[in-house]
C-alpha cells in the first residue's frame, strides 16, 4: 500500500467514523464535535504550511481573524447573503496570506515564529480600536446563520417521518456542515501533500539549498503553501462566523487557538495531514472529556465518590499528558500507528 | 431492521421524555425543578460565588417547602453547574445546550458579555429562561427590544453599563460636588466594550448634568501595567478625584500605584474586581479610601434579608475565598427565588408561561425591590432602577487601623456605603437598620474644610490623600458606632 | 454621542478632553516648557522600563545563543520567582530580603529541573521542544491557579513611596528595580567576559562542536546556562511582580517582550538585546504621550489614531517592520 492509498483509508475511515457516530451524540458532545471538527480544519490548514515546509506560524489565527471579521462584517453591514461573504473572506484571508508570505520567505526560525506571534496581537489591538465597527472584545451579533430557518423548514419537511425536534435538526444540520467542510478539505490536503508538489514542500523542510540547487524555485513553492493554507484556514474562520451568528473576538482571535493548532499537529505527527486531524479532535474533544470524567462519581458509598476534586486539575492532566506524549511519541501518534504498523507486518512476513 | 430503526429514533429523541412529567403528575407533586447555572466557577472568585449564592437560595427554598412556607416543588442544581471558561462564548452555549438536555428548567448566571453573548442563539431556539446575574452589556436587552418573541427568554438582575453611567453622574452631583466640593474630575477607563462605553456616557453627561469639568479622560488598553505616567498626568490635570472604570484590569498595579504616589484625588468609580473581599489583601491595603460601586455589601441592611443572607453565606462558606458574597452571590441568590415565585405562580415551567409571570416579578431580595422592565421600556427585561427600585452602592474601603498596611486582612477592611444616602446605614444589635448619614455628612464638611486649607497652603504633595485617608477613617468611626 | 456631531473628521489631543486649539491661545514659552516637561518623562520612564526588560529578556536570549533552544518557559520562570517570594512574604512571614533570595535559589533550581528532566531529551527537535517549554508553561500556570487561585496579588515593593526628579514624580521601588537591572547586566557582562567559565560559556556559544572538540563538556556548559538563566528569571521576576503585579497569566507579557527584544536584537546579542529592550521600553511610553486624532465616519462611529489606545500595537508594528528591513535583527549574526 503507498503511503497516499493509506492516508486516504486513514482519512476515509475517520471521516466515516465522524460521520457515522452524529445521530447518537448526545448534545453537548454534538456541539463539541462540531467545533472539533471546525478545529481540524484550522490545524489541517496549519499543517499544509508550517508542518510541510518545517517554518512554525504561531498565528495562524490572523487568517482566521481576516476571514471571520470580513465575512461577518460585510454580512452585517452590507447585508451581503452567505454565498458572497465566505467566498470574499477566503479571498481576503489568501490576500494576507500572500502579501504576508513574500516578506515572510526572508524570514527563516525564530525570526518567522515571532513576526506570526506578532500578527494576532496586532490583528487585535486593531480590532479593539477599531472596535465602533467591530464590537470590540464583545463582538458584534446578528450575522445571518449558516442553517437559515427556510434551510431547516426544508430539511424538516425532507425528515418529517423521523420526528426529529428542531433544535435537534438544526445541530445535526450544523454538525454535517462542518463534516463536509472537514471531508473536503482532509481529502485536499491529503491529496495535495502526497503529490508532486507535497513532496517538494517536504524536501524544503529537510533541506532548503539542495532543493533550491536542483533547480526549483523554492519561493514559488512557499508562497503557494501559503495562499492554501491561508486559503484553508480562513474558509474556516468565516464559516465559523456563521455558525456563531456572531463575529466573536475571543473565537476569531485567540492566541490560545493558534497554540493549540500546532499542539494538534504536533500530537497527531507534524505534515501528515491525517495527523493533524486526529490532533485536532483529540485537543477539543480531550478537553471534554477530561471535564467530562471531573464529573463522574464512583460507586464508592452511599452517595459515590465524586471525582470532583479532579475538576481543578483537568487542564493540568491535559497539559501533563500533552507532555508525556511528546516524550514518547515525539513524531506524533500517526507516524508512531505507521511505525508500529510496518513493524508488525515485518514481525508477520518473517513469521 | 425494525429495531435498528427504533433505536435510531430513541436516540433522536432523548428531551422529549421530560417535557410530559408535568401533566402526568400534576404541578406540586414534581419532582424537584432543575435549574442550571452557567459561569466562570473554575477560574474567577465571582464565579464561585454565584455558586454559593445559588446553593445558599436552592437550600433555604428547599427547607421553606419542607416546612409547608413555599409550596412544593423544589428546586435542584445536582449536577447543573458549568464553568464556561471566562470568556469562552462557543464553551457557554455547549454548556446552555447540555443543561437544556439535562432538563434544566431554567438557567442562571453569566459573568462576562461574551459568554452570554455564545448563549444568546441557543436561547432563541432552546426557549428555557436565562436570568443573567452577571454582565452589564446592554446589547442583550437590546435584542430583546428588537426581537422580543425571539429573545424574551432572557433577563438579567443588574444594571447595565448605561444605567451606572446615570448612577455615576448622581453620585458625582450628590456626593462628589455636593458634599465634597469636587471641581473637575479624571476618569480613567480601560479599553474595553465597558470603560469605552461609560467613558463616552460620562464625558457626555457630566459637565451638563452633574456641573462637574473634566480635567483629563484616559483610555488605558486593558492590560496596561503602567499607571505611573497615567497618574502623574493626572496630577498635572489638577483634578479633585479620579473615577476609574475598571472590569477587565483587576485594577491592583492602579491601586498600588495611586497609594505609592499619594495621589492627591480621592478614588471613587468602578473597578469590579474591588468589590471582593480579598481585595484588601491582594493590595496589601492599599486600597483604603478607595470607593467602588457595588449592588451590596452585606453588613450594610439594605433590605430585611441582606443581613440574614450575609450571615448564611459566612457560616458556611466564610473559611475560603470569596469569604464574603460578591454581587454575584446577592444577584444568583435572588435570582432562583425570583424564579421559584415565578413558577409558582405560573404552576407550570412552561417557558412561555414562565416569562409571563417572570415579567410580573415584584420581589424584596437582598439588593433592594426587583421589578423587570416591560417590552416597551428601551432595555425590556433589564431591573427597573431608582431608589425605590435597584440602584448602584458606592461603598468605601476603610479601617479602624492605624496603618492599614499593616491592618490584619481577615479582620480589619471595613465596606461602608457612602452613597447613595438612603443606605448610608449600619446594623445594631438586632440587625436592625440605624441611619448614620448625619455621621458621614460631618465627616465629608470635615474634608471639605481640610481641602480648603491645603490649596490655601499651596497645594503641598500629599495633603489631600491625607485628608482623605482621613475622612475614610471618620466613616469607619461612624460605621463601627 | 456628541463626539459623533462634530464628525466627519475631528482632531482632539491625547487626551480626548481639549481640543488642540486650547494650546493655540497658551504663550509659546508655555508651549515649549511643556513640551520640555513631557520629553523629560518620556526619557526618564522609557530608561526605567527597559532596565527592567532587558533583565526579562536577557536570560531568555542566552539560552538561545548558547543552546539554540528557544526556552517558552522563560516567562513562567519570572512567574515562579514572583509567586515564590511573594508566597515566603505572605505566608511564612519572611522579610523581603529573604524572600528575594529564595525567589532566586528556586528559580536557579528550576532552570536545571527543566534542563535535564525535560529539554536535554528534546533538544534534538527544535518545535518539539518550543512545544514542550509551551507545555511547562501551562502546568506552571496550573498549578499557579490551582493553590493561589487567579486573583491578582500585589508584591510589596523594597521601598515604600516616591521621590521626585526635576519635575517628574517616580515610584521609588522603579529606582531600585532600575539599579538591580543594570547590576545584573553588568555583573552578568563581567561574568561572561572575564571569568574562565563564562569564558567558556561564550566558546560553546560560538561554536559548539569546536567546544567539544577542545574538550568542553557541552552538557556541563548548558547547565550552567540553565541555571544562570533562572536565576536572573528570578531577580527579573522579583521586580516585574513588585513594579506590576502577580497572577497565573503574568508569564505571557514577559516571554512576548524577551522573544521580541531578543529577535529584534539579534538572537545572541546581549549588546543588541539591550538596545532593543530600549527601543520596545522607548516607544511604548512614548505611545502612552503621543497625541492622538479621533476619526469618526458619517454614521458617527469614531476610532483613534495613535494615542494610549495604540500602546502595544505600534512597537509591535515597529518590529515587524525592522525584521522585514533586517532579517537577522539589528545586531544578529546571519548563519
Amino acid at each position: 500500500m503507498s503511503l497516499r492509498t493509506l492516508k486516504f483509508v486513514l482519512l476515509g475511515l475517520t471521516v466515516i467514523v465522524a460521520g457515522a457516530v452524529g445521530p447518537f451524540l448526545p448534545s453537548k458532545w454534538m456541539t463539541t464535535l462540531m467545533y472539533a471538527q471546525l478545529f481540524a480544519v484550522y490545524a489541517m490548514g496549519w499543517d499544509i504550511l508550517s508542518g510541510m515546509t518545517g517554518q512554525i506560524s504561531f498565528g495562524h489565527i490572523f487568517f482566521v481573524a481576516v476571514s471571520g471579521y470580513t465575512a461577518g462584517l460585510l454580512n452585517l453591514y452590507l447585508k451581503w447573503p452567505i454565498w458572497a461573504t465566505v467566498p470574499t473572506g477566503v479571498s481576503m484571508a489568501v490576500l494576507a496570506g500572500l502579501l504576508f508570505s513574500v516578506p515572510a520567505l526572508r524570514l527563516r526560525g525564530p525570526y518567522f515564529s515571532l513576526v506570526t506571534l506578532i500578527l494576532p496581537l496586532a490583528a487585535a489591538r486593531l480590532v479593539i480600536i477599531l472596535a465602533d465597527w467591530t464590537g470590540g472584545e464583545l463582538g458584534k451579533f446578528g450575522v445571518t446563520p449558516l442553517c437559515q430557518d427556510s434551510l431547516l423548514n426544508t430539511l424538516e419537511g425532507l425528515l418529517s417521518r423521523l420526528h426529529i425536534d428542531s433544535f435537534r435538526l438544526y445541530q445535526y444540520c450544523n454538525y454535517y456542515f462542518f463534516w463536509v467542510l472537514m471531508t473536503a478539505v482532509g481529502v485536499g490536503l491529503v491529496w495535495l501533500s502526497t503529490s508532486r508538489i507535497g513532496k517538494i514542500l517536504e524536501a524544503i523542510r529537510e533541506n532548503e539549498e539542495a532543493v533550491e540547487a536542483a533547480g526549483i524555485n523554492v519561493a514559488k513553492y512557499k508562497i503557494f503553501a501559503f495562499a492554501v493554507s491561508a486559503s484553508v484556514v480562513g474558509l474556516g474562520g468565516a464559516l465559523s462566523v456563521h455558525t456563531n451568528e456572531a463575529v466573536f473576538f475571543n473565537s476569531l482571535l485567540s492566541l490560545t487557538s493558534s497554540i493549540e493548532m500546532i499542539v494538534a499537529s504536533v500530537i497527531g505527527g507534524m505534515g501528515t495531514i491525517v495527523g493533524a486531524l486526529w490532533g485536532g479532535f483529540l485537543v477539543r474533544g480531550g478537553e471534554q472529556l477530561i471535564r467530562e470524567i471531573a464529573q463522574w462519581k464512583l460507586p464508592i458509598g452511599a452517595e459515590g465518590l465524586a471525582l470532583s476534586f479532579l475538576e481543578r486539575w483537568a487542564t493540568f492532566i491535559f497539559f501533563a499528558l500533552l507532555l508525556v506524549l511528546l516524550f514518547f511519541a515525539r513524531q506524533g501518534l500517526l507516524p508512531l500507528l505507521m511505525g508500529l504498523f510496518r513493524q508488525r507486518r515485518g514481525e508477520i512476513r518473517r513469521g | 431492521m425494525r429495531m435498528n430503526r427504533r433505536m435510531f429514533l430513541k436516540a433522536l429523541g432523548v428531551g422529549a421524555g421530560t417535557l410530559t412529567l408535568s401533566s402526568v403528575l400534576g404541578w406540586g407533586q414534581q419532582p424537584p425543578v432543575k435549574v442550571g447555572l452557567i459561569g466562570p466557577i473554575d477560574l474567577l472568585d465571582v464565579g464561585r460565588a454565584m455558586v454559593r449564592g445559588a446553593l445558599l437560595a436552592i437550600d433555604e427554598i428547599n427547607k421553606l417547602v419542607d416546612d409547608k412556607k413555599l409550596p412544593p416543588p423544589k428546586l435542584t442544581m445536582d449536577g447543573l453547574i458549568r464553568d464556561d471558561q471566562v470568556l469562552r462564548g462557543d464553551v457557554a452555549r455547549a454548556a446552555y445546550e447540555e443543561l437544556v438536555q439535562k432538563g434544566a428548567q431554567a438557567i442562571v448566571g453569566g459573568f462576562l458579555d461574551e459568554a452570554v453573548m455564545g448563549i444568546m442563539p441557543s436561547l432563541a431556539r432552546l426557549k428555557k429562561p436565562f436570568l443573567n446575574t452577571g454582565t452589564s452589556g446592554k446589547q442583550f436587552s437590546e435584542l430583546v427590544k428588537s426581537d422580543y418573541e425571539k429573545y424574551k427568554y432572557y433577563f438579567r438582575l443588574m444594571l447595565n453599563s448605561e444605567v451606572l453611567a446615570q448612577d455615576t453622574v448622581g453620585m458625582v452631583k450628590g456626593l462628589m460636588k455636593d458634599e465634597l466640593g469636587v471641581q473637575k474630575v479624571a476618569l480613567v477607563m480601560e479599553d474595553s466594550n465597558f470603560g469605552r462605553d461609560f467613558l463616552k456616557l460620562l464625558q457626555e453627561r457630566l459637565p451638563s448634568e452633574a456641573g462637574v469639568q473634566i480635567a483629563k479622560a484616559i483610555n488605558f488598553p486593558i492590560n496596561n501595567p503602567d499607571f505611573n505616567a497615567i497618574l502623574q498626568q493626572i496630577g498635572d490635570s489638577d483634578a479633585d478625584a479620579i473615577i476609574p472604570g475598571f472590569a477587565f484590569n483587576p485594577g491592583v498595579p492602579f491601586v498600588g500605584q495611586t497609594y505609592e504616589l499619594k495621589v492627591d484625588a480621592p478614588v471613587i468609580g468602578i473597578i469590579t474586581e474591588g468589590q471582593a473581599f480579598e481585595y484588601w489583601k491582594s493590595t496589601g491595603g492599599r486600597v483604603m479610601g478607595h470607593a467602588y460601586a457595588d449592588a451590596a455589601t452585606g453588613e450594610t441592611p439594605l433590605t430585611p434579608k441582606t443581613l440574614p443572607f450575609f450571615q448564611a453565606y459566612i457560616e458556611r462558606f466564610g473559611g475560603s475565598a470569596p469569604s464574603r458574597p460578591l454581587y454575584t452571590a446577592f444577584t444568583t441568590y435572588d435570582a432562583l427565588f425570583i424564579l421559584k415565585e415565578a413558577m409558582d405562580r405560573a404552576k407550570s415551567t412552561d417557558p412561555d408561561k414562565l416569562v409571563e409571570e417572570l415579567e410580573k416579578t415584584d420581589y424584596v431580595g437582598t439588593v433592594g425591590r426587583v421589578q423587570f422592565r416591560d417590552k416597551n421600556d428601551i432595555y425590556p427585561h433589564d431591573p427597573k432602577y431608582g431608589s425605590d427600585y435597584v440602584v448602584a452602592k458606592w461603598v468605601l474601603w476603610t479601617t479602624l487601623a492605624k496603618d492599614p498596611l499593616k491592618a490584619n486582612p481577615e479582620k480589619d477592611p471595613l465596606r461602608v456605603v457612602i452613597w447613595p444616602k438612603q443606605y448610608r446605614l449600619r446594623a445594631d444589635e438586632e440587625g436592625n437598620p440605624v441611619s448614620i448619614d448625619a455621621c458621614i455628612s460631618a465627616a465629608a464638611t470635615t474634608y471639605k474644610a481640610a481641602v480648603e486649607d491645603w490649596k490655601k497652603k499651596g497645594k503641598p504633595k500629599g495633603g489631600r490623600f491625607e485628608a482623605w485617608q482621613a475622612f475614610a477613617r471618620s466613616v469607619a468611626k461612624c460605621f463601627v458606632g | 454621542m456628541k463626539h459623533g456631531r462634530r464628525s466627519p473628521a475631528v482632531w482632539q489631543n491625547a487626551s480626548l478632553d481639549k481640543p488642540v486649539g486650547a494650546y493655540g491661545r497658551m504663550p509659546l514659552l508655555k508651549i515649549m516648557d511643556q513640551v520640555f516637561v513631557i520629553a523629560e518623562r518620556i526619557v526618564i520612564y522609557s530608561v526605567l522600563i527597559s532596565a527592567l526588560y532587558a533583565l526579562v529578556a536577557l536570560g531568555f536570549t542566552m539560552i538561545f545563543g548558547v543552546g539554540r533552544v528557544l526556552n517558552l518557559a522563560h516567562g513562567a520562570f519570572l512567574m515562579v520567582g514572583a509567586y515564590t517570594a511573594w508566597f515566603a512574604q505572605q505566608y511564612l512571614h519572611w522579610n523581603l530580603y529573604s524572600a528575594f533570595a529564595l525567589a532566586v535559589v528556586v528559580c536557579t533550581l528550576l532552570g536545571i529541573v527543566l534542563y535535564h528532566g525535560l529539554v536535554r531529551h528534546v533538544q534534538r527537535s527544535p518545535i518539539v521542544t518550543l512545544i514542550a517549554t509551551l507545555a511547562c508553561a501551562l502546568l506552571i500556570e496550573e498549578l499557579i491557579k490551582i493553590f493561589f487561585t487567579t486573583n491578582t496579588q500585589l508584591l510589596a515593593p523594597f521601598v515604600s513611596g516616591s521621590v521626585e526628579i526635576h519635575k517628574t514624580t517616580v515610584i521609588t521601588n522603579r529606582i531600585i528595580a532600575f539599579g538591580a537591572s543594570w547590576l545584573a547586566i553588568l555583573l552578568f557582562w563581567l561574568f561572561v567576559h572575564r571569568a574562565r567559565w563564562g569564558k567558556v560559556i561564550l566558546a560553546t556559544a560560538q561554536d559548539q562542536e569546536g567546544a567539544a572538540l577542545v574538550g568542553i563538556d557541552v552538557k556541563k556548559v548548558y547547565t550552567l546556562t540553565w541555571a544562570i538563566s533562572g536565576a536572573l528569571a528570578g531577580i527579573a521576576g522579583f521586580f516585574f511582580a513588585s513594579w506590576v503585579k502577580l497572577d497565573p497569566f503574568m508569564w505571557r507579557d514577559p516571554l512576548i517582550i524577551s522573544f521580541a527584544i531578543v529577535v529584534v536584537g539579534g538572537l545572541g546579542s546581549l549588546k543588541g538585546s539591550i538596545v532593543a529592550a530600549y527601543l520596545i521600553g522607548f516607544l511604548e511610553v512614548l505611545m502612552t504621550y503621543s497625541p492622538s486624532v479621533r476619526v469618526c465616519a458619517a454614521d458617527f462611529r469614531c476610532f483613534e489614531f495613535l494615542g494610549s489606545s495604540w500602546v502595544g500595537v505600534s512597537s509591535l508594528l515597529v518590529l515587524i517592520a525592522i525584521l522585514f528591513i533586517k532579517p537577522e535583527g539589528l545586531f544578529g549574526r546571519t548563519e
